[in-house]
């Protein structure tokens, strides 16, 4: 009779805990009507989870849908109207520490869309999970992503309404590919990368009669540059146990060049440098 | 005289004047000037099991919001209204909150009119009105239909037991052709047992990788620094009170010994350059200590349940004393089981955290205490007197405590 009393007392004390321990998620949503502002700064904060931007309607200036695990965040969802400033994404709660485990079994996501007819200086910290970034289409005048772990992609499918001037990849241990970073149309691209395995797809439009420069600082990971052909390069690789495909690409001094560098109407200088890593060259037509 | 009369007859014109315009507006059902009415410009929805809050964004900057909370419809704070928990009408505001995300300001706006349906439950009118008259109103915009409300609730549902429990390739908002309302689905005994075996499973491979640690740390020390390590276990064996006492007394000095260090450097001038070096000194020696000192009390126990009693300050070659240690750390660590496999009962999962945590303070403690009173292994507990009695018996008398015969020592 002890022995089943306790059980039983042992049964409705774990539903009891399992209930205490049970995680609190929470759903934001929102969206701001286009009223001729003629910039919009985003900053997208994201710890962990599923994150996806895309480009929205033009009438609409930013959109957004939030779940989020409110014993562990806060939502950040602030708009000030008079620096165009809008923030969005989640403040960890207590320490800011979230381990990787607890952020591949989240499910926090965060879905969020700006206007294209208003340019963008976007600004997107995104911690751990997966990531799916379309920035086609948008009026993009600069832009800074950083990525902690997980997989993200970045994707620019439709060229930028306009010109950007710098985009900047700093990404850690995460599987970061890119596509059609030309559509981007940046004067710069910049790329800080630790311990990741990188995919930057330079093909896209890129601007008529321009040269674009392409920084890239990678370590202890593999970089896959997809370049086109149609584009000239030239590629100035410095590494240390670092290992580069020099495939398509003639010694001249210092410096590596494509065969079409004299020729071509647009060009891209690659700084490349890289420790202890692997660097592979693919040609796209 | 002249010029007060003037003013009194422009006065009374401009009064007429707009007399008859605002006479003659309401008469032709003009609506006010639209630039004295703010207009809706954003609006944002926040969702949780307990209730469902939309705050619209004004253009003069003010804000309003409507909340379904706990039976009460609360308009900027206020109870404006009350509603049946539970009912049709909030779930078809939670089904409206749901998608206003992907709705411009206007069509939420707008769709809020479908809340005056009367088969959402006898309140619904008077909510509905009360939500309307605290809104401006809303103008039809190029943004797309407005959506009705039954298009809404016939449209994938928000589950919030999905959501806490539920892998993500689930999906966490799920369709449903049965259940037309937004609804907080219980959680269920399942998923609770689900989520309760996988912490569960992640604390036991936690504990698991803390033993690994430690008994990798025990190899290395044993293999680098075996003298050390069985003089301080020696210590641990011998004076284990003493040696917790040192440990607890030297706890509360290790951040005065820290600073005293740093003022010490910095007033030698030259020494401050070496002050972030002595600081990482400084705390790689403490943990050193006590990492040191828990793996020689691993020692001790491992070497009580082996029944293995070795000399002081006598080193055991081979694997017998890394066994000792392996046994030691598992008999130390093995108070921390209970804790964890029980960890989710509210007041014993605590009681037990609370007893194995203390337990191993008061292992690190002595271990750390042990490894003071050894200088880290460099001196044996004991060691000055043990040097007095290797003194030949002729230079005894040098010392200055006098020395007893075999015969006094026997007591014959």
């Amino acid at each position: 009779m002890i022995l089943r009393l306790g059980a039983i007392a042992a049964v409705g004390t774990a539903l009891l805990a399992s209930t205490v321990a049970a995680q609190d998620y929470r759903v934001v949503s929102g969206s701001r009507l286009r009223r001729g502002e003629t910039e919009l700064r985003a900053r997208v904060e994201f710890a962990a989870g599923t994150l996806s931007l895309v480009p929205g309607e033009p009438g609409t200036l930013y959109r957004y849908s939030l779940v989020y695990d409110a014993g562990q965040f806060d939502p950040v969802t602030s708009y000030d109207p008079q620096a165009h400033r809008v923030r969005l994404g989640v403040n960890s709660r207590g320490s800011g520490g979230i381990s990787y485990r607890r952020a591949g079994g989240t499910r926090q996501r965060l879905e969020a869309s700006f206007s294209p007819a208003t340019p963008l200086s976007l600004e997107v910290s995104f911690g751990a999970g997966s990531a799916e970034l379309e920035l086609g289409g948008l009026s993009l005048t600069d832009a800074t992503i950083k990525a902690g772990a997980g997989e993200a992609t970045l994707r620019f499918s439709t060229p930028n309404a306009v010109t950007c001037r710098e985009l900047t990849l700093e990404v850690g241990a995460i599987d970061f590919a890119t596509r059609s970073l030309g559509n981007a149309r940046c004067q710069r691209i910049g790329v800080k990368g630790a311990a990741g395995n990188v995919v930057l797809d330079l093909t896209g439009q890129w601007p008529a009669g321009t040269t674009s420069v392409v920084d890239i600082a990678a370590a202890l990971g593999a970089v896959t540059l997809r370049l086109p052909q149609e584009v000239g390069v030239e590629a100035d690789l410095k590494g240390f146990l670092a290992a580069f495909d020099r495939s398509g690409l003639l010694r001249r001094g210092a410096s590596y060049y494509s065969a079409n560098w004299d020729t071509a109407a647009t060009k891209l200088r690659i700084s490349l440098r890289a420790a202890v890593g692997d660097v592979q060259v693919e040609w796209v037509k | 005289m002249r010029r007060a009369r003037r003013l009194t007859l422009i006065l009374g014109a401009g009064l007429a004047a707009s007399l008859s315009a605002a006479t003659a507006a309401a008469a032709a059902g003009v609506a006010p000037d639209p630039q004295a009415v703010p207009e809706l410009v954003g609006h944002s929805t926040s969702i949780s099991p307990k209730s469902a809050k939309l705050v619209v964004d004004l253009s003069d900057g003010s804000q309003v919001s409507i909340a379904f909370a706990r039976g009460t419809v609360l308009v900027n704070g206020d109870s404006a209204a009350s509603y049946a928990a539970g009912g049709p009408l909030e779930h078809a505001w939670r089904a409206l909150l749901f998608r206003a995300g992907s709705l411009s300001t206007p069509q939420v706006v707008l769709a809020l009119r479908g809340l005056r349906a009367p088969d959402l439950g006898p309140e619904a009118p008077a909510v509905a009105a009360a939500i309307t008259a605290a809104l401006p109103p809303a103008k039809p915009t190029a943004s797309g239909p407005v959506p009705s409300l039954r298009e809404l609730m016939a449209g994938p549902e928000i589950n919030f037991d999905s959501l806490n429990q539920s892998p993500p390739e689930e999906g966490a908002v799920r369709g449903s052709e049965r259940n037309r309302f937004v609804r907080v689905v219980p959680v269920t005994t399942s998923n609770r047992a689900r989520l309760a075996l996988g912490r569960l499973a992640t604390d036991v491979a936690s504990l698991f990788g803390a033993l690994v640690a430690l008994a990798s740390l025990g190899f290395g020390a044993l293999f680098f620094v075996p003298q050390r390590l069985e003089v301080v276990a020696a210590a641990v064996r011998r004076s284990p009170v003493r040696s917790f006492f040192a440990g607890l007394f030297a706890q509360p000095l290790l951040l005065p010994a820290l600073i005293t260090l740093v003022i010490g450097l910095v007033l030698t001038i030259v020494g401050i350059l070496v002050v972030p070096v002595a600081v990482v000194a400084f705390a790689l020696a403490v943990a050193a200590a006590l990492v040191g000192g828990y793996l020689a009390v691993a020692r001790v126990v491992g070497e009580l349940y082996a029944a293995r009693r070795a000399h002081d300050g006598t080193y055991t070659p081979g694997w017998t004393a890394y066994r000792h240690v392996v046994y030691g750390l598992i008999g130390l660590l093995i108070i921390w089981v209970p804790a964890v496999l029980l960890r989710w009962i509210p007041v014993a999962g605590i009681i037990l955290f609370v007893t194995a945590f203390v337990f191993t303070w008061v292992m690190v403690t002595t271990g750390f205490g042990a490894a003071i009173l050894t200088r880290a292994g460099a001196r044996p507990l004991g060691a000055s007197g043990e040097r007095r009695a290797e003194l030949a018996p002729d230079q005894i008398w040098m010392s200055g405590v006098p020395a007893r015969t075999e015969s006094g020592r026997s007591g014959t």
